[in-house]
């Protein structure tokens, strides 16, 4: 059985990572694992070419090794929306979801909105937290614009500007998350 | 616990504590512990400890806030020199009725005579203590003068006197305008710009930091022609600077015009990944998300300083995200907005506090998950 396997095998410890593509979901996993991320990409044949060269099919692994030799997994979700039966799958006994938008992308809000619908019904309103990507790039639109989208469906979540490849970026977004979780959350043992 | 710190305590107990005092590095091997609940490291150990003092130790919480287990000593910061005298007496004379009563001491603990407790005061030598200090703020967090404190005792600063209150008056000014604001002093000057919302300090950030304790009056002044934006050659985003000035210029103190006994919600989360971190903002940002709570009671629940929470209430009122109850009368006022306002502000009623340990597993686990993303 290898890493993967034996991940999905068990998989009751779990976070989620998922956004559009190029999102940087794939670069997020890599950067929180404490191994090498094992990747499924594969060369992009559609309109996510234009996004980038590659693109995640599957999903992407890592993984954070606590003390105790236990594990939590890390699964970055494809992007791409006919790969949602993969959301199913991975959202099942997740911890909770960093869900990342590319602000450089046509329409952020939009996808915004369409992955948190989706993933509505698979997480509760305090399970998730929103990384919003290459803001270097593009200033606009601003964070106070995904609270509003937020707002409307009754989500008070962490809106953080975050760069995927900052490993204190991504161990802040995923600490909002869990203090989200639980607010008087101790912070060690 | 630095080696200045240690070096302070080994002093401290040369001189005040008649050589009956010792600094052990181990807190197992200790009698009293030290333990200042307002860092993590001590939040960790008093957690451990389930608030209780151990068999043949006793603790002593240090800390800020006035909220502690009630069973163990306390010693409220800042504490001179004779009050952590005082506690550790008190500390010692507890560890006397507890070996007296049967109970055990760590090994080659308490006086010469080992674990008998009848040794007499002079021969008494408490393998003493452990101190952890939250140095992380330190630099920039020193506290406020708690002998001036506002009403009803509770310690509060005017923005209106510090730069910070005349940034804000000048963004609302740049804002109503369209135009720059330039911010003059006896010695020096900001520009803002009421287009791009950034401001140039051309100051470093240790100046301003102390710019940010000076009282002063500034002038404000309208420059530039109204929707065009001014050429500000280093220049930062205003919110950011505003809440930096909060941050330091609150020092654990309330902003005037809030009350201490009033109840808090946040109405968005703060961008914590580039803003100045406040010590513990993460927290009370996820609690009052959830809920309506007062500061009191937002330090009890997390355990952390009053300060910490009136700090971070300065914070997030910069950035106009913060809803007050005023507890008593019933009415709920949006605080005033120095730096933007927007829709979203209608909340829904507090909902009910998170239950804590609710789920004791799935609590473990996102505590060890915590603390490996924090090593």
């Amino acid at each position: 059985m290898n890493t993967l396997q034996e991940g999905l095998h068990r998989s009751h410890h779990k976070i989620l990572i998922a956004g559009p593509v190029g999102a940087g979901k794939t670069t997020a996993v890599a950067t929180l694992s404490d191994i090498p991320p094992v990747r499924t990409d594969e060369l992009a044949t559609d309109m996510t070419a234009l996004q980038k060269s590659t693109t995640t099919v599957a999903l992407d692994y890592g993984r954070i090794d606590l003390d105790g030799g236990e594990h939590v997994h890390i699964y970055g979700a494809p992007g791409q929306e006919r790969f949602d039966f993969m959301w199913d799958i991975l959202s099942q006994g997740s911890i909770g979801l960093l869900l990342l938008v590319n602000n450089h992308r046509p329409a952020p809000l939009q996808d915004l909105s369409f992955f948190v619908d989706s993933f509505s019904q698979r997480f509760q309103k305090t399970q998730f937290a929103v990384g919003v990507t290459h803001m270097d790039e593009s200033r606009a639109p601003d964070l106070d614009a995904y609270h509003q989208i937020l707002e409307k469906r009754g989500c008070q979540v962490p809106v953080f500007e975050v760069d995927a490849r900052d490993r204190d970026d991504m161990k802040s977004l995923l600490r909002a998350l869990l203090y989200s979780l639980d607010p008087g959350l101790v912070d060690h043992g | 616990m630095d080696a200045n710190t240690a070096y302070s305590y080994e002093f401290f107990f040369r001189r005040m504590g008649g050589e009956r005092y010792r600094l052990v590095p181990r807190e197992e091997d200790a009698n009293v512990l030290l333990i200042d609940v307002d860092s993590l490291e001590g939040r960790r150990i008093i957690h451990q400890r389930e608030f209780r003092d151990r068999p043949g130790q006793v603790t002593v919480v240090i800390s800020a806030n006035l909220s502690h287990p009630e069973q163990l000593l306390f010693l409220r910061k800042p504490s001179s020199s004779a009050a952590l005298m005082e506690v550790l007496e008190a500390a010692l004379t507890r560890l006397v009725s507890d070996a007296v009563a049967g109970r055990q001491t760590p090994a080659g603990s308490l006086g010469q005579g080992g674990n008998s407790g009848s040794a007499p005061q002079k021969e008494r030598v408490a393998s003493a203590a452990m101190a952890l200090e939250d140095t992380r703020f330190n630099h920039y967090l020193f506290r406020h003068d708690s002998n001036r404190q506002g009403e009803g005792g509770t310690a509060v600063f005017d923005p209106d006197l510090y730069l910070y209150g005349a940034v804000s008056r000048a963004l609302a000014l740049a804002r109503e305008h369209r135009q720059g604001v330039e911010i003059n002093w006896e010695l020096s000057s900001l520009s803002l710009c009421g287009v791009s919302g950034r401001i140039d300090s051309g100051m470093v950030e240790s100046v301003m930091r102390s710019v940010a304790l000076t009282r002063m009056k500034p002038a404000l002044t309208l420059i530039g022609e109204p929707g065009k934006a001014l050429p500000l050659a280093r220049s930062e985003p205003v919110d950011t600077v505003l809440w930096r000035l909060a941050v330091w210029t609150s020092r654990g103190r309330l902003p005037a015009g809030v009350q201490g006994d009033a109840r808090f919600r946040l109405t968005r989360w703060p961008n914590l990944t580039r803003l100045l971190p406040t010590p513990h903002a993460m927290r009370i940002s996820a609690l009052w998300a959830r809920g309506e709570y007062g500061a009191e009671e937002t330090a009890q629940r997390l355990m952390i300083s009053l300060g910490d929470v009136y700090s971070f209430v300065a914070a997030v009122q910069s950035q106009g995200l913060l809803r007050v109850s005023a507890t008593g009368a019933q009415a709920t006022a949006a605080l005033a907005e120095p730096a933007r306002s927007g829709p979203g502000q209608a909340r829904e009623p507090a909902t009910p506090a998170p239950e804590a340990g609710a789920n004791r597993k799935m609590g473990g686990l996102l505590s060890r998950i915590l603390a490996r993303i924090l090593a």
